[in-house]
């Protein structure tokens, strides 16, 4: 078989050159479905990094009463504890906010405030942000906290959002991914097509089925590399600049910043797609189109003969 | 077995998907060596009895032994195998237009995934053997009828198969091209290899001085050792 390959790459390209306007439109039409299948990863990869960043590790505050008294605390905390969803609970004391406070500003506030304002309150991790909402209500009813908070407002109003972007996002891609399968199996089978005269000869001359259909699963692969292999290229070059722009203008970015990792992944994710996308579209168009030996007639029934 | 013929109808019909029957009770023996000249009117099933050897329409009923294998339930993935045992020749040549005649040959080989010093060996020699060793590099529309088809020859002889077919190797071409053809055809003959021809071309037949079966209505009529043929015959016959 290996001996054979030199004669396979010439018998491919030779059928790409000879039906080259349709190869062409393939590459093209390939290269652009990977192109924003590969946005719409970008997008899934970030919204994910972003939601699994921002909120599976929503930390909410439960600020408690300033008059309670240690032993209180450490109830409420083995009741915070035990209430479903809560990973981690820390207790931060009065001085603790403050020292927290003091540390993020360069201004001494001790010079500023005669008495430490701020309330001690519990830490609680949260295991994911869907029941958050739940949670602050049971635990604000306890008794000793005074108030719960944590991102709400904001969380609300982006979460669908983010949700609803991954989703259109995800179904993209597997119209994209569709639209490049049907593309290639489509020009596998005007290549089939092309070749009728070839395929006959070679089914005379004694080539098994795998031999005849090789030539066409290596057309079909080198559509997905190649149509990977430029669309990554493309999206490299312009989700650098995009990142470059960003983290000149924000100094927070909830775009994954590793761009090496980002684009690393990206490119094993889409060559792998693009690659298995071409054989599975080949395969396809070969059994559709190559499974009847031409010179092969099934055998009737028995009926039939009388 | 040395004398088991190289292919040996038994009782076998063929009935296409559309119910015409084709072949009916076909009792049939080539042995290895022999030039067999199929003739009939058209229609009578010559192309047929020939497709069933190399396995392009499988026998409907009957058993049919090719190489001394029975083939008719051969499965599809074992029809290659046979197919590199049998060379056929078409009247339209069936050649790559965009290749050289050196392709073309080469091309029989390379789908069976012969090595290449293998395929640089043989291709000149068959072509030398069928008289094309000086047009290696032309392409089939730059040679005439007679050499389009000595390509084809050249093409079914590389595996140096033990049976050659031909169905109808002369129809598209002139009286004096089709012996040369013929001519060449009894040339790989004697060397060993089976030939079966269909044709309609008295002359040739009658020339050559070969075995002669003739077909009718998908039966054979008659087998001759050495037979003539008259197809004028056939037709008073048809028309009375
Ligand atoms: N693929 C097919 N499907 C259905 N019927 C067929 C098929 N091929 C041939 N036939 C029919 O089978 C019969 C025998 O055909 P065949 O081609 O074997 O004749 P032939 O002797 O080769 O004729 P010719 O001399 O014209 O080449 C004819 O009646 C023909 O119409
Ligand atoms: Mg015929």
């Amino acid at each position: 078989m290996m001996r054979s390959f030199g004669f396979f790459l010439k018998e491919t390209l030779d059928g790409i050159r000879r039906h080259s306007t349709g190869s062409l439109v393939t590459f093209v039409q390939v290269f652009m479905s990977l192109f924003f299948l590969g946005l719409s990863l970008i997008i899934i990869i970030n919204i994910n990094n972003i939601v699994g960043n921002f909120l599976n590790n929503l930390e909410m505050g439960a600020f408690l009463d300033d008059n309670i008294t240690y032993e209180q605390a450490v109830d409420l905390i083995n009741i915070v504890e035990d209430l479903p969803g809560v990973r981690e609970v820390t207790y931060v004391s009065k001085e603790e906010a403050f020292a927290f406070v003091q540390q993020h500003t360069t201004i001494d506030i001790s010079d500023l405030l005669a008495e430490n304002p701020l309330p001690a309150s519990l830490k609680i991790t949260v295991n994911s942000p869907r029941i958050a909402e739940e949670l602050k209500g049971s635990i604000v009813l306890l008794d000793g906290v005074n108030d719960v908070r944590y991102g709400e407002a904001q969380l609300q109003t982006i979460l669908p959002w983010l949700y609803a972007l991954e989703l259109i996002s995800f179904y993209a891609s597997i119209f994209l991914t569709w639209f490049a399968l049907i593309t290639i199996a489509n020009t596998i089978r005007l290549a089939i097509l092309n070749r009728q005269k070839e395929i006959k000869i070679m089914q005379l001359v004694g080539a098994t089925s795998w031999f005849i259909r090789l030539p066409f699963l290596i057309e079909g692969l080198i559509y997905g590399i190649i149509g990977a292999a430029l669309a990554i290229g493309i999206i490299a070059i312009g989700y650098n600049l995009v990142l470059k722009y960003v983290t000149e203008q924000f100094i927070f970015t909830p775009i994954t910043v590793d761009f090496n990792m980002m684009i690393g992944n990206l490119a094993i994710m889409v060559f792998v797609l693009g690659a298995f996308v071409g054989v599975i579209a080949s395969l396809i168009a070969v059994d559709k189109h190559l499974s009847q030996d031409v010179y092969s007639s099934p055998r009737l029934k028995k009926e039939a003969v009388r | 077995m040395p004398n088991e013929p190289v292919v040996h109808f038994q009782r076998v019909s063929l009935v296409y998907p559309n119910l015409v029957r084709a072949l009916v009770d076909v009792e049939f023996e080539v042995n290895e060596g022999e030039f067999v000249f199929l003739v009939g009117p058209t229609g009578c099933g010559k192309s047929s009895l020939l497709r069933c050897v190399y396995l392009a329409e499988r026998p409907s009923k009957g058993r049919l032994r090719v190489l001394g294998k029975e083939i008719s339930h051969l499965p599809p993935s074992k029809i290659p195998h046979l197919r590199r045992k049998i060379g056929v020749v078409f009247q339209d040549f069936q050649l790559l237009e965009h290749k050289t005649v050196f392709e073309n040959v080469a091309f029989a080989l390379q789908v069976i995934g012969a090595p290449p010093d293998d395929i640089k060996r043989k291709v000149p020699l068959a072509l030398r053997m069928v008289g094309l060793e000086n047009k290696t590099d032309m392409r089939p529309d730059e040679l005439s009828g007679g050499e389009q088809q000595r390509v084809a020859i050249a093409r079914a002889i590389i595996n140096t198969p033990p049976i050659v077919i031909c169905d109808e190797p002369t129809g598209n071409l002139d009286p004096d091209t089709s012996q040369e053809i013929v001519r060449l055809l009894t040339l790989i003959n004697q060397r060993g290899t089976t030939v079966l021809m269909a044709t309609h071309d008295s002359q040739i037949v009658n020339m050559f001085k070969r075995r002669v079966v003739y077909i009718e209505n998908g039966r054979i009529e008659w087998d001759h050792e050495i037979g003539e043929y008259k197809p004028d015959d056939e037709k008073l016959r048809l028309l009375s």
